[in-house]
């Protein structure tokens, strides 16, 4: 764990009274400078969130693992959203004159039994992959942090009434329920990310909590309190933007695990129906088509899948090790025989560094 | 009918005289099976692969309205056989040495028939009897709105009187003269002896009588059975469903599909089974039935599925031999002419028929036939395979139809009914009235051309051929999604519509397309296209077609049967698709397999038995 540091901030003049500019002081000044460095008067620093603060923009630049993650995303970014402007290729008509070609011939991986370009019907289903992933990561975040959030600031009656919601939600076998809902209804992508959404902020929820609940009691908040801010500036202005690096850590899983969601939701055949292209429902082609000797439907989809989503995680650990190290404010643990997706799990709710306050 | 069940799982017609089309896997052509010699075994196990994702939900043989199912029949048939056996091997027909009768008269200028039953016996060794009959026909008597296989107008609403003479005949007084052709393949092959002293009850428990003999009281029973018919739990448990007639009872069944069969010790038929126990076994997929298939060990008889004929050679060297059996039914897709909510859109444009025409125009069947399966199936011409036999195909249907594939004839179709056209967008109406030219009745100004196609999902092939049908059609300017569904919650789902049934839920489809309907004998459209037929699921109504298919029931003139079968094909009250044959593959010492009856919806294990060593 990196030692506290006082940012230049803390060393003004905290006193109360000294106005609207004087309470700008403790506000951090981004996530990883939070206000660790709020010097009581006369007194050592406090133990603020900045402590665990080790994910700084030039951290995560000399990190290999995020980079080479980061450079893959990258990478596939490129692939699906600005190859297909090069290479192009009708993927809304059915040609069956060109069912099951082999690489070659104009189309560089093959056709499949549609008559498609397998290489370009990668590059489209790729945009959908990420598009989801990107957004349920945002939705989840955005949903989850400001419930926790709330949650951990109100505490009490609220606090406990809000969790028992969340542990509900959190029993729920999220892909059994997903099924359910694709068997029941047509699912077309955004119908998609709005459920995989709802249905994954408890987890970022619980996090954030736990994290609010450790950083409402610190002297930079009661010192904000004292000084005369309300609760919601409070609760935007100096808690969330220290969750900050739970954030990070939970959208760059969260993107990984939607992927993954999607694919295996059209892998069972119960995506979004064709013509719509994604990398899961090319597999469950191509896995049919394996024994006819249509390796080329197969093993190209399964590589950026895995190749992807390997890259999101390779960020994610990365953020993780960079906040915590081994400890880490996020602790991640792997179900190892768990269904996909959501199979990152996370232990919150406990206080550390002596923390309390519980719901 | 049977016809108007959905997608029965065997129904398949052998014709040795079917050209073999080239196998377009790439593989060696199929052929229509070699005879296995070798001295028969007594005993043994057969399991049977059943079609991916469909499976039976119902063992009381008559289907009720709201059941379409047609894989019940192939759990039932083995167990109470029908009247009338339809199918001798390779041959169609009337097969005397299986049918329950033994003679089977015609008189009073085809408005009387006698039928004498054999001396057979059911399982718990009582004969029997045409009460047995008189029993089934009261049941359906007072309950033919409720029963799936009910036609307008004939049985048992046709029958003026039921006479039994003696203890085994049944003479049947009917309302007026019939084709007897036609009354005999198609309709008395559709019903089934009931044994009256266990089943005529009202409760499980209850005491049997002859409750069917008051309308009430056949109500009564009727909707007992249907109930405790339903229950899956107990098919194979209770005492009911054990007493039979047909050379197979049944010994387990469980929620997930799978069944088995045993023999029936006191089977009075010419066939004794020889193997001792049959079982039909699920698949959620054709994958995955392929997977097991490749595995060579414990699949003795399937189907292979039409998108991987290239494994066959595969699953030769694991002890498969092959062969293929053109279907005797007709493919389609189903439009919805009343689908659900008075205000539904595609409701007046499917009623219109110069739209369904475009429809068809649109649809590549040649393509699909040899892209989708490999040539292995009926081009779909009209509403009777050309494959199926001479004497049923007009010149247009031999021609190609009366809408071979033409994107240029489509979009003039809907040009000069006031679309605007827009190739792989949405096409809308521009000239909205009832005028020629206009759209037509009912379409809105700016209304898009637009329908869903709801599918039986589970089956590569049917994907393909959907996704192929989308393509086509979107680029002559209709929009088409596709909604793929289970077969067995596809079937639960939709139901009959028509135009006073049309807000009720079953109704809330456009398109639909569940596989096939296979015929009974004769490619009659009775039960498919009468107006208000329980099988007319999209509710299809003309008097014109209404005049024809009786002319089929009641005369035999081949030219009364063309002029049907022409002005169903250019009618278009279904969409005609190719009709895939059934590629079989079955294990190389099982014998008896080929040549498969055409015309019996359930295969005919009573035939089959193990070599010792295959030839």
């Amino acid at each position: 764990m990196r030692a506290p540091k006082a940012s230049p901030a803390g060393r003004g003049d905290p006193r109360p009274g000294a106005g609207q500019d004087l309470e700008a002081a403790f506000v951090l000044p981004g996530a990883s400078e939070p206000a660790g460095g709020v010097a009581p008067e006369g007194g050592a620093l406090p133990t603020g969130p900045s402590e665990r603060s080790g994910l700084t923009l030039k951290s995560f630049w000399h990190n290999r693992r995020a980079m080479s993650g980061v450079w893959i995303v990258a990478i596939m970014v490129v692939f699906c959203f600005i190859a297909p402007l090069l290479y192009r290729m009708n993927l809304t008509t059915v040609n069956l004159n060109l069912e099951n070609n082999p690489p070659g011939g104009g189309h560089l991986l093959g056709t499949d039994e549609y008559g498609t370009d397998v290489l370009a019907r990668l590059m489209v289903g790729g945009q959908s992959s990420l598009e989801l992933g990107f957004a349920v990561a945002i939705a989840s975040t955005v949903i989850g942090a400001v419930y926790g959030a709330v949650s951990g600031m109100i505490g009490g009656f609220v606090d406990a009434i809000l969790m028992r919601i969340v542990d509900t939600l959190l029993a729920v076998p999220i892909f059994i329920l997903l099924l359910i809902i694709a068997s029941m209804y047509t699912l077309n992508l955004v119908t998609i990310i709005i459920i995989l959404s709802l249905l994954s902020w408890p987890a970022v929820c619980r996090l954030v909590r736990a994290e609010v609940l450790t950083l409402r009691t610190r002297e930079f908040v009661h010192a904000a309190t004292s000084m005369g801010a309300k609760r919601r500036r409070i609760l935007f202005v100096h808690l969330m933007p220290n969750t900050f690096n739970i954030f990070i850590v939970t959208a760059t899983f969260a993107v990984a695990d939607s992927i993954y969601a999607l694919s295996a939701l059209s892998f069972l055949g119960l995506g979004p129906p064709p013509p719509f292209a994604d990398w899961g429902t090319m597999l469950t082609n191509g896995v049919n088509n394996l024994f006819n000797g249509y390796w080329w439907q197969v093993y190209p989809p399964l590589f950026v899948l895995v190749i992807t989503v390997l890259a999101f995680r390779q960020i994610g650990d990365a953020c993780n090790d960079l906040i915590g190290g081994n400890r880490g404010v996020v602790r991640i643990r792997r179900r190892r025989f768990g269904l996909l997706p959501m199979s990152t799990q996370y232990d919150d709710g406990k206080p550390v560094d002596g923390d309390v306050s519980t719901a | 009918m049977r016809k108007t069940h959905r997608l029965a799982v065997m129904a398949a017609g052998v014709s040795l005289s079917v050209v073999v089309a080239a196998c377009g896997g790439g593989g060696a052509k199929i052929g229509t099976g070699a005879t296995v010699h070798g001295k028969p075994l007594h005993g043994g196990t057969v399991v049977v692969a059943e079609v991916p994702g469909a499976s039976p939900n119902l063992i009381f043989p008559l289907d009720p309205s709201t059941n379409s199912n047609g894989y019940n029949v192939n759990m039932t048939e083995g167990l109470w056989p029908f009247l009338v056996y339809i199918g001798d091997g390779a041959s169609s027909g009337v097969n005397p040495q299986e049918s329950l009768f033994s003679s089977l008269t015609w008189s009073h200028n085809d408005s009387v028939v006698t039928i004498v039953l054999k001396s057979w016996k059911w399982s718990d060794g009582v004969p029997i009897t045409a009460r047995d009959f008189t029993f089934m026909y009261n049941l359906l008597k007072a309950n033919y709105n409720n029963w799936l296989s009910y036609i307008p107008g004939l049985f048992p609403t046709d029958v003026k009187q039921v006479l039994t003479p003696n203890e085994h005949t049944v003479v049947l007084d009917l309302t007026r003269s019939y084709n007897p052709t036609f009354y005999t393949d198609d309709v008395l092959s559709t019903i089934m002896l009931l044994p009256q002293h266990v089943w005529d009850r009202t409760s499980q428990n209850g005491p049997v009588g002859n409750y069917d003999e008051t309308t009430k009281g056949a109500v009564a029973v009727y909707n007992f059975l249907q109930k405790a018919g339903a229950d899956e739990s107990t098919f194979a448990t209770n005492p009911l469903w054990q007493v039979v007639d047909g050379p197979w009872k049944l010994s387990a069944f469980n929620s997930s599909g799978y069944y088995a069969w045993v023999p029936n010790k006191n089977y009075s038929g010419p066939d004794q089974p020889y193997l001792s126990k049959v079982e039909y076994t699920p698949f959620t997929d054709d994958t995955s039935e392929m997977d097991t298939l490749r595995s060579g060990t414990s699949l003795d008889l399937a189907q292979v599925p039409d998108n991987d004929l290239k494994q066959i050679p595969e699953l030769e060297a694991e002890g498969y031999s092959v062969f293929q059996v053109p279907t005797n039914g007709v493919a389609e897709i189903q439009p919805n002419f009343w689908p659900a909510g008075p205000s539904t859109p595609e409701g007046p444009l499917i009623r219109q028929l110069y739209i369904r025409q475009a429809m068809e125009y649109l649809i590549n069947r040649p393509q699909l036939v040899s892209k989708v399966f490999g040539g292995y199936a009926d081009p779909g011409n009209g509403p009777v395979p050309v494959s199926y036999g001479k004497q049923w195909d007009t010149s247009l249907e031999l021609s190609g139809g009366p809408y071979p594939y033409s994107p240029s004839k489509a979009d003039a179709l809907l040009k000069a009914n006031g679309w605007k056209v827009v190739p792989n967008g949405i096409s809308t109406c521009i000239k909205p009235g009832t005028a020629a030219g206009d759209c037509g009745a009912g379409i809105t100004p700016g209304q898009p051309l637009e329908f869903q196609l709801l599918y039986a999902s589970g089956t590569a092939a049917f994907d393909q051929q959907n996704a192929a049908i989308q393509s086509s059609e979107a680029a002559g300017g209709i929009h088409m999604t596709l909604k793929g569904e289970p077969f067995n919650t596809m079937v639960a789902t939709t139901g009959t519509c028509n135009q006073q049934s049309h807000t009720l839920g079953a109704c809330n489809y456009e398109l639909e397309f569940f596989g096939y309907i296979p015929y009974s004998s004769d490619p009659s459209g009775a039960g498919n296209f009468n107006t208000d037929a329980i099988g007319n699921y999209g509710g299809y109504s003309s008097p014109e077609m209404d005049k024809l298919i009786d002319a089929t029931e009641y005369g035999s003139s081949p030219s009364a049967f063309a002029a049907y079968e022409n002005y169903a094909a250019e009618q278009l009250p279904w969409l005609w698709l190719p009709l895939p044959y059934y590629i079989w593959v079955y294990k190389k010492n099982l014998a008896g397999i080929t040549p498969t009856d055409p015309f019996q919806e359930s295969l005919n294990p009573e035939s089959w038995y193990y070599v010792k060593s295959a030839s």
